[in-house]
């Protein structure tokens, strides 16, 4: 299927990206022609060969369970525009 | 068709149980319960840009035990995966999770309904991190976000629809919740949200093959409202085809406090994941050695447990049954009969005062307030017959108040038996006096009598007699009429 | 000789034997920076009085004989995704305007113990999409070399604080060939190392299995001198591996004709592709090292022409995941005036993100959807296997593989910068160590006709970053630096 308007509002809304007209037109020819590139493994062969989930090589990395100091909540909230009672805050929601 | 029964109902769980690490899944935060919000948060745990996931070991060894605890393949080869999707409680609105290779599958719990057993099959079971908190304020223009229980250590556990009536999902649940307590997985204290399951039912009439459309209904988390909605939403459903209408395939919220359930979201817009391997954490693999270490460190089991009760001790099934259900419980037990006391009246106490104080005190069962071995010398004590059996009801009841020692209960109060001919003679004659009915019965050969007079004797003495001598002494004392 | 043209090991000899003190140095460069920042731009924030005091407590440990570091006292600045404590980091995008992060990266720890000197973060393109710093939020750096007889080349901040003076050495990062390209563009030395050799903890996530932390020096020597200081196991980043080497720079100076050295024919005969200026440039250089009797091989590398698909789809899909957690919530900008939660997003991201960053995040969001999943994604995880196996079969026969770093001229790229597809495929040269997370680094190899350098690429093996330095040391001292 063609990447249309639909496909790239569609796509834009479970990103939640919001778009103005003018970037959405913008938006669409870049991304159709990005496409274009990205079939060019259609016709690749890839029977036989497995997915490369992980670049490294190692397996088994772990942490030991063991609690440390935490960050004071002061430093936690630093970067947030809003907050309240100690709290991230966000427009109300309604479920 | 019209009727309930016309219908099979089919249920499958997805169960969600905090793992008892003490520090969260990818970071070293504190997994503890409750603290003020935000305070057991790190850059990690609240997805600061520039910080990685590293891995807790002890929750893929605790995967690991439920899974072998629930008789799961482990697989040898796992990896992580992200789940993507955006919500406030998600700090990097992606949950890392795992997708098509979970860390064990295909398992089993057995339950026994009607005294039949039954094999709840589970799919599989995986390792997550659970998400923050968003708190409500009705009074405010907001909602507020609480990191504090992001990134505490998961295991989802899901089952075939298996199940075919609430009780067949409850016994599965108390199945489950005694293994995870048992192998020490889960505290699943469901009152702190450790234990919640997603519930999907579907119903279909029995002559059909195929399964009908389900429904699921999300995050419950009490056994009780597991149990009301199931049966609601299977009447619901019955009753909507019944009308001629259709289920849909949707999410569906259940208000405990109404005790219905209202349509969410339908499941047709549901939410695409983007699941996709999380490359930030190296594979995970699993040898045999590693699982055999494990294998060899698990506990009993409740199954094995109950089993050895009947057989060692000779405590009935049912006995066996109740208190294994509980890893506290059956761990007091335990504890009672390795100081001393006999199985089988220690299991009566359980059984009865024990559980039935619980219960009226609103008291959890890992929160008994006196020692196993407090029990045990009650029990010791009466069997030495330096308490009555009257009297040691009071005693206990009283351990259960103060914790005190049922030794010391008993010096400070006098509770001990009066076992001298001097004491009692006197009282024995005293009951013969008033009682002139019932000495006529007793000669007139009513046995029955009997008892009714040392029940008067019992009362004067404030159940402190020692019912032996009493009984003797009646028996001269009538005798000699 | 002014001090901020001298390299790491020139000015750690003069701290050394106190002919010149580290706040004098420190001075120094920051000077340089206010002669000529004005015209470059490679800074996003300078600290200039943090740089001071921390310059005065690195000469006392070093007169105490704490520090013995080859870069202790060396000025240096990083890139802006790089998380500095204390000290905003911004990945040139709007959305972490004032972002301050509350840790230091490991990278920036390693330094920091070496008793480096930070001055302050470098420009670049938002969230390190790109090589130009076209889409930073702030502004354009522009490149060293340009005059008013060339068309401007664009560049990002870390090669040109290091061609221009600004810094002795930067960190940048390399995702899908930053650190290469613009380093070939400025005529400085950029190294990617291999996947999991320097710890990737506390540098804002583009693509994860792509990103890795790189140095940007004068040379290559100040490039080992670097790469010891910052490599390493690091317990915060599971991938990161450790190594056996603890000194890159004994490695340098080593004989190196017998080793083989292969070019994959389809970088320089895929005409499309390959500007003629800079098939020339790379021609002339192969002539001269060939000329010192170092031994050249052409090799076929058939799978060549999925690499650029393959590297747009996994890391696109991984960008639209790290991109998520952009909300205005926890960090970073957030919209004014929302009605509701699903408005609190799409504004906030609409507005904190430019369109390079947006089209890539709604790309990967294509490429990962359940309908498209198999189709791309998993394809390409498949095909990136294929590449890498090829690869490495052919780093079994070659000690390294050279190549250009980029298809087309300095003034080509930044001509293109904002053409996503253009600008997409001349990644297709460097790309292919992030795919395949081997080595690879970029040496100055000539100038091409309007004057600006161009990189000589060099992949190396697995964790072999010894023989690829050995080797682009001895290709230094023939080809000469950029003057
Ligand atoms: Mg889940
Ligand atoms: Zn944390």
């Amino acid at each position: 299927m063609n990447f249309n308007n639909e496909m790239l509002e569609h796509m834009a809304d479970t990103a939640r990206i919001g778009l103005s007209e003018g970037e959405k037109e913008e938006l669409l020819s870049t991304i159709q022609e990005i496409i274009s590139i990205a079939d060019g493994i259609i016709d690749a062969d890839t029977s036989g060969l497995e997915p490369m989930e992980h670049v490294t090589t190692l397996k088994n990395v772990f942490r030991e369970d063991k609690v440390d100091e935490p960050y004071t909540r002061e430093i936690i909230l630093s970067n947030a525009s809003e907050t309240n009672e100690g709290c991230f805050s966000v427009p109300k929601i309604v479920e | 068709m019209n009727r309930e029964k016309d219908y099979e109902v089919v249920i499958g769980l997805e169960v969600h149980a905090e793992l008892a690490t003490s520090s969260k899944i990818f970071c070293s935060c504190s997994t503890e319960f409750g603290g003020l919000p935000n305070t057991h948060c790190c850059p990690g745990c609240i997805g600061m840009p520039g910080t990685l996931p590293v891995l807790n070991k002890n929750v893929v060894e605790f995967a690991i035990r439920a899974g072998l605890a629930t008789n799961c393949e482990i697989s040898g080869f796992t990896k992580m995966d992200r789940k993507n999707y955006f919500y406030p409680d998600l700090p990097r609105a992606y949950q890392i999770s795992q997708y098509d290779i979970p860390i064990c599958k295909d398992g089993f719990i057995e339950i026994e309904i009607n005294g039949v057993k039954k094999k709840i099959r589970i799919a599989r079971i995986h390792i997550e991190e659970d998400a923050g908190k968003l708190v409500h304020d009705q009074w405010s223009t907001g909602s507020l976000v609480d990191y504090n229980r992001s990134g505490v250590p998961l295991i989802e556990i899901v089952t075939y629809p298996d199940m075919n009536s609430a009780e067949e999902a409850r016994l599965f649940l108390e199945g489950l919740k005694a293994i995870l307590q048992y192998t020490g997985v889960s505290d699943c204290k469901m009152q702190e949200g450790s234990l919640r399951a997603d519930v999907n039912i579907s119903v279909k009439p029995k002559s059909q093959e195929e399964l009908g459309v389900r429904t699921e209904m999300k995050n419950l988390n009490s056994f009780r409202a597991i149990i009301r909605a199931i049966e609601a939403e299977s009447r619901r459903q019955i009753e909507e085809l019944e009308s001629g209408g259709k289920i849909y395939r949707e999410t569906r919220r259940w208000d405990d406090e109404k005790g219905v359930s209202f349509s969410m979201r339908s499941k047709e817009e549901a939410q695409d994941y983007r699941y996709f391997p999380e490359s930030d954490i190296p594979p995970v693999i699993i040898d045999s050695e590693w699982v055999e270490e494990i294998r060899k460190s698990l506990p009993e089991l409740p199954e094995t447990r109950k089993r050895r009760y009947m057989e060692e001790y000779g405590l009935p099934a049912y006995d066996a049954e109740i208190i294994t259900s509980s890893k506290a419980l059956s761990d007091f037990f335990e504890e009672t009969v390795k100081n001393g006391a006999n199985a089988k009246t220690a299991s009566n106490w359980i059984m009865g005062e024990l559980l039935r104080l619980l219960k009226e005190k609103g008291v959890e069962d890992d929160s008994i307030p006196f020692p196993p071995v407090h029990l045990a010398k009650l029990i010791d004590i009466i069997e030495k017959g330096i308490i009555t059996g009257t009297i040691a009801k009071k005693v206990f009841d009283n351990m259960f108040d103060s914790g005190k020692d049922p030794v010391a209960i008993v010096d400070e109060q006098g509770l001990k038996v009066v076992a001298d001919t001097g004491t009692l003679l006197p009282v024995v004659k005293k009951v013969i006096e008033n009682n002139p009915g019932s000495v006529a019965d007793y000669k007139a050969g009513k046995t029955k009598a009997l008892g009714f007079l040392m029940g008067q004797a019992m009362r004067e003495t404030k159940g402190k007699a020692d019912p032996k001598l009493i009984n003797q002494l009646f028996i001269e004392e009538l005798e000699k009429l | 000789m002014k001090l901020h043209e001298l390299d790491i090991s020139q000015l750690s000899g003069l701290i050394g034997r106190k002919e010149i003190s580290v706040p004098e140095l420190t001075r120094s460069v920051l000077d340089r920076i206010s002669e000529i920042e004005h015209k470059l731009g490679s800074y996003i924030s300078i600290d200039e009085e943090r740089a001071l005091v921390r310059a005065s407590e690195v000469q006392e440990k070093i007169d105490k004989g704490e520090i013995k570091s080859p870069l202790a006292g060396i000025p240096m600045a990083v890139k802006d995704n790089i998380c500095t404590r204390d000290m905003t980091t911004t990945c040139a995008s709007r959305m972490l305007d004032k972002f301050i992060p509350p840790f230091d990266a490991t990278v920036i720890s390693k330094l920091n113990e070496n008793g480096a000197i930070l001055l302050g973060k470098l420009n670049m393109d938002e969230f390190a999409m790109g090589s130009t710093s076209f889409y930073s939020y702030f502004k354009k750096t522009k490149n060293p070399w340009n005059s008013i007889n060339t068309p401007e080349v664009l560049c990002e901040g870390t090669p040109v604080s290091v061609a221009a003076g600004e810094a002795v050495y930067a960190l940048g990062s390399d995702t899908g060939g930053s650190i290469r390209q613009s380093a070939s563009m400025c005529g400085v030395v950029g190294l990617k190392p291999t996947y999991g050799l320097v710890s990737r903890h506390g540098l804002v996530a583009c693509a994860s299995s792509f990103d890795q932390i790189g140095p940007v020096t004068r040379n290559v020597r100040d490039c080992t001198l670097v790469l010891n200081a910052i490599s390493g196991k690091d317990h915060m980043d599971s991938t990161s591996t450790g190594t056996s080497i603890d000194d890159y720079s004994k490695f340098l100076g080593k004989e190196i004709k017998e080793l083989r050295i292969g070019i994959p024919g389809e970088f320089i005969n895929n005409k499309g592709l390959l500007e003629e200026g800079i098939g020339k440039v790379f021609q002339d250089a192969v002539n001269t090292l060939s000329g010192t009797g170092i031994h050249f091989e052409e090799f076929s590398f058939p799978l060549m022409e999925y690499v650029l698909p393959v590297y747009c789809i996994i890391s696109y899909g991984e960008i639209s995941s790290s991109m998520a957690r952009y909300d205005g919530i926890k960090f970073g900008y957030r919209a004014e005036s929302c009605e509701d939660l699903i408005d609190l997003y799409k504004k906030t991201r609409g507005e904190g993100f430019g369109p390079e960053v947006k089209r890539r995040v709604i790309l990967g969001t294509y490429f990962l959807s359940a309908k498209q999943y198999e189709k791309y994604y998993k394809k390409a995880l498949k095909l990136r296997r294929a590449i890498t196996d090829e690869l490495e079969k052919a780093l079994e026969k070659y000690d390294v593989i050279i190549g250009p770093v980029l298809p087309v001229t300095a003034s080509t790229f930044t001509e293109h910068a904002g053409n996503p597809a253009m600008a997409n495929e001349y990644d297709a040269f460097t790309c292919i160590a992030n795919l395949t997370g081997l080595p690879a680094m970029s040496i100055p190899c000539g100038r091409d006709a309007m004057g600006y350098p161009a990189g000589l690429q060099l992949f190396g093996r697995r964790f072999r970053e010894d023989i690829l330095l050995k080797v682009a040391y001895a290709f230094e001292q023939n080809l000469g630096e950029v003057k």
